[in-house]
């Protein structure tokens, strides 16, 4: 599983430009689905029938592929970027951040200008410096509407324990190729890898209405309050897999919720459930395809949610798999 | 004949929190029963009501008030088993305090919603309202019974029984929406007695409150002809200019606005001339934070009005009505809806 992720997160992937992280996905699942495919916004659709007569139901199970990323809107004379958020950045988190501009692979610094007012930093008093002399050779590495990511990529703090620039993509992704290779269900199981998931779900709601599944599972990271002066949340890092009760997006039926939590207990792993009113996820636009979609989260519980250095425990994914597994087996 | 206020006062009671709408549902199919031809619950929690019209070119008329309440979750459980809470749909915290709640553990408890008392506050704090995440939850049990008992994400909702005022006047918990819910109910009752043309789906709806998705979803799988929203609107209050609210007792309001289709607005305002019921307009600039909103730009679009009941105090445990207007929005729907027929429902699509 770390190996997983710290491959997937080599990859550069912003909201729009998803498309080396898909492949790098295909590759995990090829073997084991029995189609997959992509659409016109780039989600990725890995399908697993049922061996057998099957219950002729259809579950589906949702991760974001993209990451929080800036688009380049402007290259200056002297050869220095400017760029807008795609996703939800804060501006002062970024002073001095190391980026990767997709398409090319080169690596910049964020910078900002020295009058700006830190209190109030906007975007437009950022820039990023990709060391060229002048706007012709930056050209070469970048171009006005070009994706960049963060450069950090992941570390391991203890055995379990992992820090990555976007583990709120990519580990909602491990868990959820890890529980789709190991699924056995006499439903079929859709896995979507959802594009565009930062910049409002756009990716889940065709994806939904293509598969109209009768059952989904939005897969996502949710912030913990175990830290310092935190906000009162009750999920704890290690403290198990999470299990969606409510976020921005969402409330979830307590039937659902339910649903999920006699899996935990059936896989005898601690879960936790996760009240996050701040948290976003996809699960509010699925539930809201069509004639309306039953849909349950599975949150994988995260710290510094909102920072270049999110820490997750691999134990708690390891558990939301686990939860996954057994949900998928009894439906 | 249909018991409309005992049945507003009955249903106001019920819990029923956006999400958690079973119990409301099974209420409200419970008095449906004799005047509709078929129920359902859809995949979401929708409650669609079916009453078949007469004749071969019958229009579809989808009727949408919502069941949900607003509520609150248990966000995390303290240590000596106090509950911190999340809101679905908008309280005004100041309302809440010292306020009686149900917690829908795995037991229904009784709780309230304590506060520092005056004694042992700063005159400074005294001044300020307390904010949703300082309050708490107080269920009277050791810590270690409330953790078997209740879990995270379990819903809590006002424990209130409807009062009755002088005359017609009702205060409750979910006037918002359950007076719209009878609404609806009556305009069944009427219908039976009425010969209509139309097929009329009328909708108990789920998450109003947090988003009006379930009339959302439930249009999309209807795709009527055309719908009519009925939820509740701001009635008369002291310190509140009268050009902002509607006067209870005053009759159904109808809204206008670029949300609301003409001819739909048109033809309701005459049936109330026609019925010599006294109704009011209510003009909405925009969006109208209502189960009419969504519904109107599904698909290729669906005509869509918005009939409100005007009450007071909304979104507290006290939402005050006048129990006539009520009954006179049941009437004017089952009215409105014995007045349609093909040929109107064609001359929708021409603006």
């Amino acid at each position: 599983m770390k190996e997983l992720i710290r491959g997937l997160l080599t990859v550069s992937g912003g909201s729009g430009n998803e498309g080396g992280v898909a492949a790098a996905i295909k590759a995990q699942v090829s073997g084991v689905a029995d189609e997959v495919f992509t659409d016109i916004l780039g989600n990725l659709f890995a399908i697993k029938r049922p061996k057998g007569a099957g219950s002729g139901k259809t579950v589906m199970l949702i991760a974001p592929m993209d990451e929080p990323s800036v688009v380049i809107t402007d290259i200056g004379e002297n050869g220095y970027l400017r760029f807008e958020p795609l996703g939800r950045l804060q501006a002062s988190a970024l002073i001095g951040a190391r980026v990767r501009v997709g398409r090319t692979g080169r690596l910049g610094v964020i910078g900002v200008e020295s009058k700006a007012d830190h209190a109030h930093l906007e975007f437009q008093h950022l820039f990023i410096d990709l060391r060229t002399a002048d706007a012709a050779s930056a050209a070469a590495y970048a171009q006005v509407g070009d994706t960049a990511t963060f450069a950090y990529g992941m570390e391991e703090l203890d055995d379990h324990t992992v820090i990555g620039h976007a583990l709120g993509s990519r580990a909602a992704c491990v868990v959820q190729i890890e529980a789709f290779k190991n699924a056995n269900s006499s439903a079929t199981i859709v896995a979507v890898f959802s594009s565009q998931a930062q910049v409002g779900s756009r990716g889940a709601q065709v994806a939904a209405y293509r598969i109209r599944p009768d059952l989904a599972v939005a897969i996502d990271i949710s912030p913990t309050g175990d830290t310092p002066e935190a906000k009162r949340i009750s999920l704890t890092l290690g403290g198990g897999a999470g299990i969606k009760a409510l976020d921005r997006d969402m409330v979830v039926a307590p039937a659902i919720r339910e649903q999920l939590s006699r899996a935990a207990v059936k896989a005898e792993i601690t879960a936790q459930i996760e009240v996050s009113p701040q948290a976003h996820s996809e699960a509010g636009a699925v539930f809201l395809s069509r004639e309306g979609i039953p849909t349950g989260g599975v949150a994988i519980p995260v710290r510094y949610a909102d920072t270049l250095s999110q820490m997750a425990d691999l134990r708690d994914m390891t558990a939301c798999v686990q939860v996954l597994e057994a949900f998928l087996s009894d439906l | 004949m249909f018991e409309g206020k005992e049945w507003l006062m009955r249903l106001s009671a019920v819990p029923g929190g956006s999400g958690d709408e079973s119990r409301v549902a099974a209420a409200l199919m419970e008095a449906a029963g004799p005047y509709v031809d078929e129920m359902t619950l859809d995949a979401i929690g929708n409650a669609i009501l079916t009453r078949r019209g007469s004749g071969s070119r019958r229009p579809r008329v989808m009727l949408a008030a919502h069941m949900d309440e607003i509520s609150l979750l248990v966000r995390a459980i303290e240590p000596r088993g106090f509950l911190r809470v999340s809101q679905a749909g908008g309280f005004d915290p100041r309302a809440l305090l010292g306020q009686e709640v149900l917690v829908h553990g795995r037991e229904t408890l009784r709780g309230i919603i304590g506060s520092k008392p005056p004694h042992l506050s700063s005159a400074e704090d005294r001044k300020k309202s307390i904010p949703l995440d300082d309050l708490f939850i107080d269920i009277g049990m050791p810590e270690e019974q409330v953790r078997k008992l209740v879990a995270v994400g379990d819903r809590i909702t006002i424990d209130k029984p409807v009062m009755a005022l002088l005359e017609e006047r009702l205060a409750g918990k979910a006037m918002d929406d359950r007076a719209s819910l009878t609404a609806m109910l009556i305009c069944l009752d009427e219908l039976t007695r009425l010969r209509a043309k139309a097929d009329v789906f009328a909708v108990g709806t789920v998450q109003e409150e947090i988003g009006c998705k379930g009339a959302q979803t439930a249009a999309f799988g209807l795709m009527p002809d055309l719908a009519v929203a009925i939820d509740v609107c701001h009635g008369e209050t002291p310190g509140i200019s009268d050009d902002r609210v509607q006067k209870i007792g005053g009759g159904p309001v109808i809204t206008f606005g670029p949300f609301i289709h003409p001819q739909l607005f048109a033809r309701l305002r005459d049936i109330a001339k026609d019925n010599r019921m006294d109704v009011q307009i209510e003009v909405a600039p925009g969006h109208t934070s209502t189960d009419a909103d969504p519904i109107g730009t599904l698909q290729a679009g669906i005509p869509t009005a918005l009939i409100s009941i005007p009450l007071r105090y909304m979104h507290t445990a006290v939402e005050t009505l006048d129990y006539a207007d009520v009954r006179n929005a049941g009437i004017l729907l089952a009215q409105f809806i014995a007045s349609l027929d093909a040929e109107f429902v064609e001359g929708l699509s021409c603006f």
